[in-house]
């Protein structure tokens, strides 16, 4: 409201409009205590070294944020009159532009996450966010969540590692990361092995080999080593059956299991085997039978659990499905306008191959596609001028959607690839951090001790060393709390020899300062100050104190 | 980044398309232009090759002699300033910028109507646009004048299309726009109506249909009520 304050007193000046018209009495006008400040206040605001002044009308715009309301009066700095504020200065200045001119912009080249805790601290909304900025915010945060999700997603199943209870999760974890066992990495690769085997079979039991004996005609590999193709093929269904139910027992959530569509796909690799199995050599049901073992190619769809690849194609598809509506939409009117078109264009041939609507729709699309097998051919010259302009726009309405889907999988694949680029990256990198941590808090353990021995050397009336630099009170006070801690607890923090090795910690545990080192055997995830007992021999002092 | 033809993208693209329309370019190469003070208008000749016209400057008189004019001291109109320059930085406030301000402080209710009138009855070259120098001189009237002038500021209120004179539907309509401040929540069908009947009863004393000046002053300056009324309005500044 204080942005429209100084308006006011003309909209109460111009109420004296109401006054020939109003039913009762005007109220009389409130009496300020004191004299109106005519002239507003200038407030200095000191945001790490750099300094911004502005009214504070300015700032009282806003009164549910940081600066606009009381809360502002913490930061105040009596000996410098000023408001001091320990943030950066470069978008402070953006957030003093949102109180100045009422739209808040957000600068392309300031990382997000910073923007979004000074918008925090500061008390604004980023819903505030310009029209002209705030596409460009959200696009930006919705690929830092996906960012950041992958890294949790990534960190927990690290974490999870160690908290498998019962065998129910071990196998589910072995199916789904084959790379986290040598058992589950064997597992990947026998079952990749044998859905390629009865691909194969499928495909090779077509081949002809050999003559048919006393008739004529090729005879297929599948008829004559019946036997053998049989065998192989109750093989791998066994196999498949086998991990299936595997599968089946070891998911978390069933129901969700049976409905994913890689479950689909298994149930309908193997299913026509079964199938098969019930139904006796009847020539009524043989025809059913033999679409049945069509599906068997479904297999093939079992290799995207083992390839990303093919994942990522499918994911793609999945995604670009309003693309690929439009143009299965498009070529079904176009297929639809030319074929009537050809048909009444051609009907009075004689012989003519375009007998109907339906039989002029085969032609069009082989000419869109420009395949043009050439089976079906007009030959008035309204159908041929009619066949030119199809086979033009065939090319025009099939090539348009395509890079659309072109652009999507190439962007869904390279994101992918930087995934896993930054998961292997991940892991050196923690380690890494997990040392430099690991030093620092064993420096700090360190200085802790000495500042120990040298109080004790002073309270025994040792020489005391001058050299040393006289402590600051809070590492003092940190050292004094810690030392509670120690006698609270009847234990001891230990110093540590050698850097800390890398081993995953579970989560939420205390700072490294309280490792284990003595027990070079690790006990990965178990964090435990050693008790001062077993170590007692190491110590100037014994616990007793 | 992938040409994605989603719903989104569709929707900014129909957007885009409809953000395309020729205005609103504030760049301009001028070849030679007038500098007037004293609230004229920047104006600058139009290239060949510019679509529209490119939004008017306004520059206001020296702050002296808007003090001299108007009775306000400086401090004071320096502040008016900085709030009128605020919401108009070209210097000169349009209709639409006086409803919203309106709307600010009437937030209830639809202030757009009362707006217009006000507007139009400070606006004196009914021109869509008021400069800083009348705001001033409009202001101080309304602030500072007598009661004489400020009761004829509130005639030229209600009269609407400034013929000097009040008719049944006039009132009707300002009336109307001033209920409508209070929100829609109220009945807001009959009483209007019966509030101008009651007041042209009362005002309208030669019965010819409509208020003059000279009966609107005549009664606002005689009825005990409405005396004490404009006290009210006083001490505003």
């Amino acid at each position: 409201m204080a942005s429209v304050a100084a308006w006011l007193p003309f909209a109460r000046a111009a109420a004296i409009g109401w006054v020939p018209i109003a039913t009762h009495p005007l109220p009389p006008a409130p009496i300020p205590k004191d004299r109106r400040k005519a002239d507003d206040e200038k407030l200095l605001i000191n945001v790490s070294g750099r300094r911004f002044e502005t009214w504070r009308n300015t700032l009282e715009k806003y009164p549910d944020t940081l600066l606009g309301s009381n809360e502002r009066e913490f930061f105040y700095d009596e000996e410098c009159k000023e408001y001091f504020f320990d943030r950066d200065p470069d978008i402070f200045r953006h957030i003093l532009n949102y109180y100045r001119t009422g739209k808040l912009h957000y600068p392309k080249h300031e990382c997000l996450t910073s923007y979004d805790e000074e918008l925090a601290f500061f008390g604004i909304l980023p819903d505030v966010i310009g029209d002209c900025c705030y596409e460009d915010y959200r696009d930006r945060k919705r690929e830092n969540a996906e960012r950041l999700m992958d890294d949790k997603l990534s960190e927990n199943g690290d974490q999870n590692l160690q908290q498998l209870t019962n065998i129910r999760q071990k196998m589910w974890r072995a199916f789904e990361n084959p790379h986290t066992s040598t058992a589950a990495l064997v597992f990947y690769y026998v079952t990749g092995f044998f859905i390629a085997v009865s691909v194969m079979a499928n495909v090779v039991e077509t081949v002809p080999c050999g003559l048919r004996p006393g008739r004529a005609g090729t005879l297929p590999c599948g008829e004559r080593y019946k036997i053998v193709f049989f065998c192989l093929d109750t093989a791998c269904v066994m196999i498949f059956t086998a991990e299936y139910l595997l599968r089946l027992f070891a998911a978390p959530d069933r129901c969700k299991f049976v409905r994913s569509v890689m479950s689909i796909i298994d149930v309908v690799a193997i299913l026509p085997y079964y199938i098969g199995l019930g139904i006796t050599d009847n020539d009524d049901v043989s025809g059913a039978f033999v679409t049945l073992r069509v599906f068997r190619v479904f297999r093939i769809f079992k290799f995207s659990r083992h390839s990303q690849g093919l994942r990522i194609l499918g994911y793609t598809l999945k995604s670009c499905a309003s693309e690929l509506g439009f143009l299965v939409f498009s070529l079904a009117m176009a297929i639809i306008i030319f074929a009537t078109v050809m048909f009444y264009a051609e009907k009075n041939v004689e012989g003519t191959n375009f007998t109907s609507i339906p039989a002029a729709f085969w032609y069009t699309i082989v000419t869109m596609t420009t395949l043009g097998y050439g089976d079906m051919v007009p030959e008035t010259i309204a159908g041929k001028i009619v066949g030119g302009v199809c086979s033009l726009s065939g090319v025009l309405v099939i090539a348009l959607p395509v890079p659309v889907i072109v652009s999507n999988f190439s962007r869904i694949y390279h994101q992918n690839q930087r995934a896993d680029k930054r998961k292997a990256q991940r892991k050196a990198r923690l380690a890494r951090i997990r040392i430099a941590k690991a030093s620092s808090g064993a420096a700090f353990v360190s200085k802790k001790k000495a500042a120990e021995a040298r109080i004790a050397a002073q309270e025994s009336g040792l020489e005391i060393d001058d050299n040393y630099h006289q402590e600051d009170i809070f590492e003092l006070q940190h050292h004094h709390l810690l030392r509670c801690l120690e006698k609270t607890t009847d234990r001891e923090f230990v110093e540590m020899e050698v850097p800390y090795n890398g081993q995953p910690k579970r989560p939420g545990s205390p700072s490294p300062l309280a490792s284990p080192t003595h027990s070079a055997a690790s006990h990965p995830g178990l964090l435990h100050a050693c008790c001062g007992r077993c170590c007692g021999q190491r110590y100037q002092r014994s616990e007793a104190i | 980044m992938g040409v994605n033809l989603s719903k989104a993208n569709e929707c900014r693209t129909t957007q885009f398309l409809q953000h395309m329309q020729p205005c609103n370019k504030t760049y301009r190469k001028c070849k030679n232009f007038n500098v007037q003070h004293d609230n004229s208008t920047i104006q600058e000749v139009e290239d060949e090759d510019d679509e529209c016209a490119p939004p008017p400057r306004h520059r206001p008189d020296r702050l002296d002699a808007i003090s001299r004019a108007t009775k306000f001291s400086r401090e004071e109109i320096r502040c008016v300033y900085r709030a009128f320059k605020q919401e108009c930085p070209s210097g000169a406030i349009t209709e639409a910028t006086f409803k919203n301000i309106y709307q600010k402080f009437f937030p209830l209710g639809d202030s757009s109507q009362y707006a217009h009138y006000v507007f139009s009855a400070l606006d004196k070259e009914q021109n869509g646009t008021i400069t800083f120098g009348n705001f001033m001189l409009g202001l101080s009237m309304v602030v500072k004048g007598s009661v004489q002038e400020r009761l004829r500021w509130a005639f030229t209120l209600y009269d609407v299309n400034h013929d000097g004179c009040i008719t049944r539907q006039e009132m009707l309509d300002v009336i109307s726009a001033i209920y409508n401040l209070m929100g829609t929540s109220h009945d807001s069908q009959q009483s209007p109506q019966l509030h101008v009947e009651k007041i042209f009863k009362k005002l309208d004393l030669n019965h010819d249909g409509v208020i003059t000046v000279d009966e609107f002053i005549n009664y606002c300056t005689t009825d005990e009520n409405i005396r004490k009324s404009l006290t009210v309005f006083d001490e505003v500044w």
